[in-house]
């Protein structure tokens, strides 16, 4: 039956073309506050599934454990828990194709690290909230639906070139620096402008949590200094880039959305 | 008896009616499928012919050189054809891709390094990559030494001179299907990703498939990558 609700969005994207910028499916807006709430459920859906990432790194690094939980409907299932968890709501229902199509991307995502997660001999697999978000991204925008996901950062503080802030995308950014802007208050644009193209936009801000302060933190939050003396410090963090000195709640970037018209 | 005998015969040949003969070209792509003696086979080929087959149709097998098959394509003598790049123009896919094209590093597993948006790390690293490939522009600016290797098997060579530490890393155009569980190499070396430069291959259709063959050929693909997805297929070898 669910299946049945997608078959006029599938039959419209069926000739969709493979770029995303030119998509032929044709997102209909019922009303800028559906575009938004929709907007704001799948960026919620990031974030969960973000955590996930953070709670799983020990089995994800682990040489010996079992870590069937990563995988398909095992990993959906901690990724719908963690969002009621942590946004104190329901996971959002399936009533969307993006919102199903951003699920099989995350599924997807773990999939195609299955052999790195499963890897015996590396202590370190490299897959981080940052690293997965960044993945989910790319693959979601590449789908060819018209719409964008981008993990991002303001150009001082931007770690992967992939990621780079666009105009809009800096702006919004600096939006969210002023000291007016209500904290955790996403910005909504119903009239912004990709490429050229008219377009939807939302970001959401993101704030340094206990989970980015490893590398993104102080001299004292590496992970690479755990149980070594002062005197053996770095301040170069597990990736291979020198920390930025963050704070806990300070800004650190933003889920971007764009949606074409 | 009989008249059960006959009812079994009429509905059996009433199957064969229904079956269609979908012809099927494939794109010699390494390690997904190759030519042996001009016959295609591989994963890719194992792959479409278990989604055709398990709905009572059949497969004829079609291989020849890029513009020659789109052009049949065009034409309407090939129903499908795969894997075609996103890059390629002018051709109807499915929506789904059926695997993705992300560059990557490989690098011996005690040399691996997870992030390769951390550029500055390649600095003075020899870094090999076949002759007249298109490296990411991210290493061109790294500082790090690009060894052009030249000649026949040169993404075969470049793994062994790998695995012989002459180079500290080699630049792979795929290496999700060289880095696997299944594959004894990845024994001893692992890859990482240049995620912001993926894109996808696809199933290209032809213009003059009837829409209810093209719908049931990309409702049935939809229903076998839900199932397993070509990846999940791939390395199951």
């Amino acid at each position: 039956m669910k299946t049945l609700k997608f078959i006029p969005l599938l039959f419209t994207i069926m000739t969709a073309d493979i770029s995303w910028s030119d998509s032929r499916y044709n997102y209909i807006s019922e009303s800028d506050t559906k575009t938004k709430q929709l907007l704001t459920e799948m960026s919620k859906m990031f974030k969960a599934a973000q955590v996930v990432i953070f709670k799983n790194l020990p089995v994800i690094n682990s040489t010996t454990s079992n870590k069937e939980n990563l995988f398909g409907d095992n990993y959906m299932k901690q990724v719908e828990t963690t969002y009621q968890a942590k946004f104190k709501e329901s996971f959002p229902k399936m009533d969307h194709l993006f919102k199903e199509q951003l699920v099989a991307s995350m599924v997807e995502v773990m999939d195609e690290n299955r052999t790195l997660i499963s890897d015996t001999d590396i202590k370190f697999k490299g897959l981080i909230p940052a690293t997965y978000a960044s993945q989910l991204s790319h693959k979601f925008s590449n789908l060819g639906l018209g719409i964008k996901i981008k993990f991002t950062a303001a150009p001082d503080l931007l770690r992967n070139q992939f990621n780079a802030p666009d105009t809009w995308e800096v702006e919004t950014i600096s939006k969210f620096k002023e000291t007016n802007w209500t904290k955790n208050t996403a910005y909504f644009d119903a009239s912004a402008k990709l490429y050229g193209k008219p377009a939807f936009r939302y970001m959401t801000p993101l704030y340094h949590s206990n989970m980015c302060l490893g590398c993104h933190g102080v001299v004292a939050d590496n992970v690479l200094n755990k149980n070594k003396p002062e005197a053996e410090w770095t301040t170069i963090d597990i990736a291979g880039f020198p920390m930025e000195g963050q704070l806990l709640g300070e800004l650190g970037g933003g889920i971007s959305i764009s949606i074409l018209k | 008896m009989f008249k059960t005998t006959l009812m079994i015969t009429l509905f059996l040949l009433s199957l064969n009616v229904s079956a269609y003969e979908y012809r099927v070209g494939i794109m010699e792509h390494p390690p997904h499928a190759v030519l042996k003696k001009g016959v295609p086979e591989g994963r890719i080929v194992d792959y479409i012919q278990a989604m055709i087959t398990s709905k009572g149709h059949q497969v004829h097998l079609f291989s020849s050189p890029i513009k020659r098959a789109l052009t049949q394509l065009e034409a309407g003598n090939l129903d499908i054809l795969l894997p075609i790049e996103a890059s390629t123009k002018g051709v109807a896919t499915f929506t789904k891709p059926l695997f993705k094209l992300v560059p990557g590093l490989c690098f011996k597993k005690q040399n691996f390094l997870p992030f390769l948006s951390a550029t500055h790390r390649f600095k003075g690293m020899r870094i090999g990559h076949t002759d007249g490939m298109d490296i990411a522009k991210t290493l061109n600016n790294s500082g790090a030494k690009l060894i052009p290797l030249k000649g026949k098997f040169a993404l075969e060579r470049g793994m062994k001179m790998l695995g012989a530490a002459r180079y500290d890393a080699f630049y792979h155009p795929n290496p999700i299907f060289l880095y696997h569980r299944n594959n004894p190499i990845s024994k001893t070396i692992a890859c990482s990703y240049f995620h912001g430069l993926s894109s996808n291959t696809y199933v290209a259709v032809s213009p003059r498939l009837s829409n209810k063959n093209r719908d049931f050929l990309e409702g049935t693909f939809n229903e076998m990558m839900e199932k397993e997805s070509y990846l999940n297929f791939f390395n199951e070898l």
